[in-house]
């Protein structure tokens, strides 16, 4: 079993390798095949894994690494119920994306390139996930990152997608070094980093000392998976290609910071599970209302996504791993299926602004079904994916949560179904758009099929009907059995609320609010569609301020600095002058003194130098036999 | 036994003292035939007998053959006859008392050690040869592969000479 | 079997290579006395093995061979070059070391 758990990263590497030395000289659809395979072979390796990992067996392997003394310093890999689960959402997904891409991708200059980025983002989120340790993970960790810089600002001659990636970079690095400072001082305080100890720290750390590692760790979560304050990176990193923000968005990065949580939840105090929740339901609401108002296609999607990740922290500041999981696979499928819609139709249309499209239902049928299918399963309609997952989440919030946690994340319910039913509504119905648009080719419509498939069943696998065997498989064991009836109620009620204000508001633009608050609505929509200013702050108090300094600094480099310089510069000169003197006077006869001497010496010795080998031979037997003699 | 070690290090010692003393080229090469021939029985009979057959099939049969062929090219060049003598040397007297002197040292140095008498079964077995050949001697074994390619590139560059360069008076 | 006498055969065999190594004027003849020298060390290295039951002496031996093999390539085409762009093949004849 352990050889398909090496295969698993390694084969994405190896066409990484391949693609990245000899890509340019592989016909255009065969380095995209090469990538796809590579994939679909580690998503065959993870099958071959459920066997085990179903009956609750930890597969592992690890090697000696630093073994100088300490044996605590081995890298290994392991597969227990939650890496296997990111496993296969992550090649699943990514071989969906990688199929879509070969056709989405057709015709660009970088064609391999693309396919070696593409294969390096999987293998290194692979890598993460089988990590057994912090240090291996920190490193994927950093490899997510920088293959997301690749991929954000693959068309690095828009300057748009080049900031855009550094914007990404940048941003996520801020939490990155704070994942990076919670890890030095877990292994300082802690003395391991091997995951399967964590849970034994709780006995042996302080409660303060854990809190403040596991707010640093969280703090690398924030960076990856776009939580307030860092989210600002993901809705600009819609300048890269299309399979690349569905890639980001379901099943790589912003994975990696709810893959982390979960992961090292042992860790987290209850105070530090606080902070988890309050971020998680600040972005869960803010983004929700900002996705209601942007109006280009994959910002909208890019808002819901940060909304989902976090209704994820949410169950997460809930203590509920298990159900956070759950909801990520859920939303790989249908966040992935969105994207690759929207993906579709601007590639037909070549547009992705809301204003200018409508009508597309009669032009791409199938675009339009999957689309439906991954709105209707996002909304959490009974009984499509969303719905198991996200009922659960509801359902922990009742149980375990505040009693206003439940109505914050009914809000946030109702706001999902609207934002993502207008997008639909806007795109797919109404009057057709000057843009005529074509339905995509099989390539692309086939892996929006079985992603649709997925985004319909996978929630089944949570789902009381079933026995829940994902939820056992994430090593919970408290579940609620059956259906919980006034949940479901709820949660449909919050649906069909939604599918009403998309239609009345989003399509109709009715106006829903009485007269006398009318000027306070339209302020909140102002503040949202600018997205809460949060850019232009941080414009205002970090980067104005940075670069009011650097500036500062760049002054006193003139004036200061270049004057010392100067003053240097003039001292020298004048010792120059002296020193000059002295050189021509005593150390250039000197100097010529020298060599007249071993000009003289060559003569002399010119005559031993014959340039015959044999005596120079001769002088070397002698030599021997000579230094042999001595040395007896 | 010790009749064939004999006539062996006779064959051997008569060769070699052939090899360096022989005016005519060509008969000191042939000579070198009777020394390597020698000194593969000297192998059989120390009982590597692997190493004979590789003394015989690479030395004589491929190096001796290169030797005869080179002798033969060069004398062609020189616009003399293969079998011509070579010229006297002028340090015949300097080089032979370097060389008596040499073997002094050696002999003195050696013989006065204890040295142990071969063992009756204690010939190394070829099967162990070639484990230590692909195990802990794989590197040596592998850089001697790579000194062969590098010696045939460098041998055909050097004899090949700058193309339609100084073409043989 | 007489460890003592079969060495005083290869320093016997060495010496005669290195005479000839100081005396033959012809390249090719130099040649011939270090193949004398080089076989000299691999019978050493055969007979120590024999002694001392090394398998690391035979190996070596083999390696020897197949040294003197690349040597013997590499010289000749030395000899062959020396041949055409010097014009000799005297190797008392070629002095660009001379001072």
């Amino acid at each position: 079993m352990t050889p398909a758990l090496l295969w698993i990263p390694l084969l994405p590497l190896a066409a990484f390798a391949l693609l990245i030395t000899c890509g340019r000289r592989l016909a255009p659809p065969v380095a995209g095949w090469v990538a796809v395979a590579a994939l679909a072979a580690s998503a065959g390796a993870t099958l071959a894994l459920a066997e085990p990992v179903l009956r609750g067996q930890r597969l592992a392997v690890r090697w000696a690494w630093l073994s100088a003394g300490d044996p605590r310093w081995a890298l290994g890999l392991a597969v227990d119920g939650l890496s296997w689960l990111m496993l296969a959402v992550v090649t699943g997904v990514g071989t969906m994306i990688a199929c879509y891409s070969i056709g989405y991708m057709r015709g660009d200059p970088r064609y391999p390139r693309f396919f070696a980025y593409l294969a390096l983002f999987c293998a290194s989120m692979l890598g993460l996930v089988l990590a057994d340790h912090f240090l291996l993970l920190y490193a994927c960790w950093e490899l997510v990152g920088l293959c997301s810089y690749l991929l954000i600002s693959f068309w690095f001659e828009k300057p748009a997608a080049a900031a855009a990636g550094r914007k990404a970079f940048i941003t996520t690095r801020i939490g990155d070094a704070g994942l990076l400072a919670g890890i030095l001082w877990l292994a300082w305080a802690g003395g391991t980093l091997q995951f399967d100890a964590l849970a034994g720290l709780r006995e042996t750390l302080s409660h303060g000392l854990l809190t403040a590692i596991s707010l640093l760790i969280f703090l690398g979560a924030v960076g990856k998976s776009a939580q307030v304050p860092l989210h600002v990176w993901l809705p600009d990193a819609m300048e890269g290609p299309t399979p690349v923000s569905a890639l980001i968005h379901a099943a790589t990065m912003v994975a990696a910071g709810i893959y982390l949580v979960a992961r090292t939840l042992p860790l987290f105090t209850p105070e530090s599970l606080q902070v988890v929740l309050a971020v998680g339901l600040l972005t869960h609401l803010a983004a929700g209302t900002v996705a209601l108002t942007m109006t280009d296609i994959k910002r909208v999607l890019a808002y819901s996504t940060i909304s989902q990740l976090g209704l994820m922290m949410t169950a997460l500041g809930l203590g509920a791993a298990a159900l956070a999981m759950f909801h990520l696979t859920t939303h790989a499928c249908f966040k992935a299926l969105l994207f690759l819609g929207a993906g579709s139709v601007i590639h037909a249309t070549h547009e992705q602004e809301l204003g200018r499209l409508g009508g597309l239902r009669r032009a791409m049928p199938w675009t339009a079904a999957v689309f439906l299918i991954a709105a209707v399963s996002m909304s959490g309609v009974f009984p499509l994916s969303g719905f198991w997952s996200k009922d659960a989440i509801l359902l922990a919030a009742q149980h375990d949560g505040p009693p206003w946690l439940l109505g914050a994340l009914l809000a946030g319910a109702v706001m999902t179904t609207a934002y993502v039913f207008r997008l639909y509504l806007r795109c797919f119905h109404g009057a057709p758009a000057p843009h005529a648009g074509h339905e995509s080719p099989l390539i692309m419509v086939l892996p929006m099929a079985v992603l649709a498939l997925g985004a319909a069943a996978v929630g089944l696998a949570g789902s009381p009907w079933l026995a829940h065997p994902l939820l056992h498989l994430l090593g919970l064991t408290q579940i609620h059995a059956g259906i919980d009836v006034p949940i479901l109620l709820w949660s449909t009620l919050a649906a069909a609320a939604g599918l009403w204000l998309a239609w009345s508001v989003g399509v109709r633009r009715a106006r829903p609010l009485p007269a006398a608050l009318r000027p306070l609505g339209t302020r909140l929509y102002t503040w949202a569609a600018n997205k809460y200013y949060v850019d232009e702050w941080y414009q205002r108090l970090i980067i104005g301020p940075y670069l009011a300094a650097a500036r500062g600094l760049s002054r006193f480099d003139l004036r200061v600095i270049d004057g010392a310089v100067d003053g240097a510069g003039l001292a020298g000169r004048a010792l120059a002058v002296w020193k000059e003197r002295f050189d021509r006077l005593v150390v250039d006869r000197l100097v010529n003194g020298t060599a007249s001497a071993v000009r003289l010496a060559g003569a002399g010795l010119r005559w031993v130098q014959t340039g015959i080998v044999h005596q120079y031979l001769l002088v070397v037997v002698v030599a021997v036999v000579v230094v042999s003699l001595v040395l007896k | 036994m010790t009749f064939a070690l004999l006539l062996l290090a006779a064959m051997v010692l008569a060769g070699a003292v052939w090899v360096v003393t022989l005016r005519n080229l060509f008969r000191a090469a042939l000579s070198l035939g009777v020394v390597l021939l020698g000194v593969a029985g000297l192998f059989l009979l120390l009982e590597a007998e692997f190493l004979a057959f590789v003394q015989i099939l690479i030395y004589v049969g491929a190096i001796l053959t290169l030797v005869v062929f080179a002798i033969m090219l060069t004398a062609r060049l020189q616009g003399t006859p293969g079998t011509a003598a070579s010229p006297a040397s002028r340090q015949r007297v300097g080089g032979a008392l370097a060389a008596l002197a040499l073997f002094a040292v050696l002999a003195g140095a050696t013989q006065p050690l204890l040295w142990p008498e071969a063992p009756p079964a204690g010939a190394v077995p070829l099967a162990a040869l070639g484990q230590q050949l692909v195990t802990r001697l794989i590197l040596p074994f592998e850089v001697i592969s790579l000194v062969f390619v590098a010696a045939i590139v460098g041998a055909i560059a050097i004899a090949s000479g700058p193309p339609g360069g100084a073409r043989p008076r | 079997m007489s460890v003592r006498l079969i060495l005083l055969l290869s320093h016997a065999l060495f010496a005669l290579g290195v005479y000839g190594v100081l005396t033959r004027r012809h390249a090719i003849g130099l040649l011939l006395s270090i193949e004398l020298i080089l076989n000299a060390a691999a019978l050493n290295f055969v007979l120590f093995s024999r002694a001392f039951g090394h398998v690391e002496a035979q190996a070596f031996a083999l390696f020897i061979i197949a040294l003197a093999a690349c040597e013997a390539v590499v010289g000749l085409a030395i000899v062959i070059g020396l041949a055409r762009h010097a014009h000799t093949v005297f190797a008392d004849q070629v002095d660009l070391l001379k001072g």
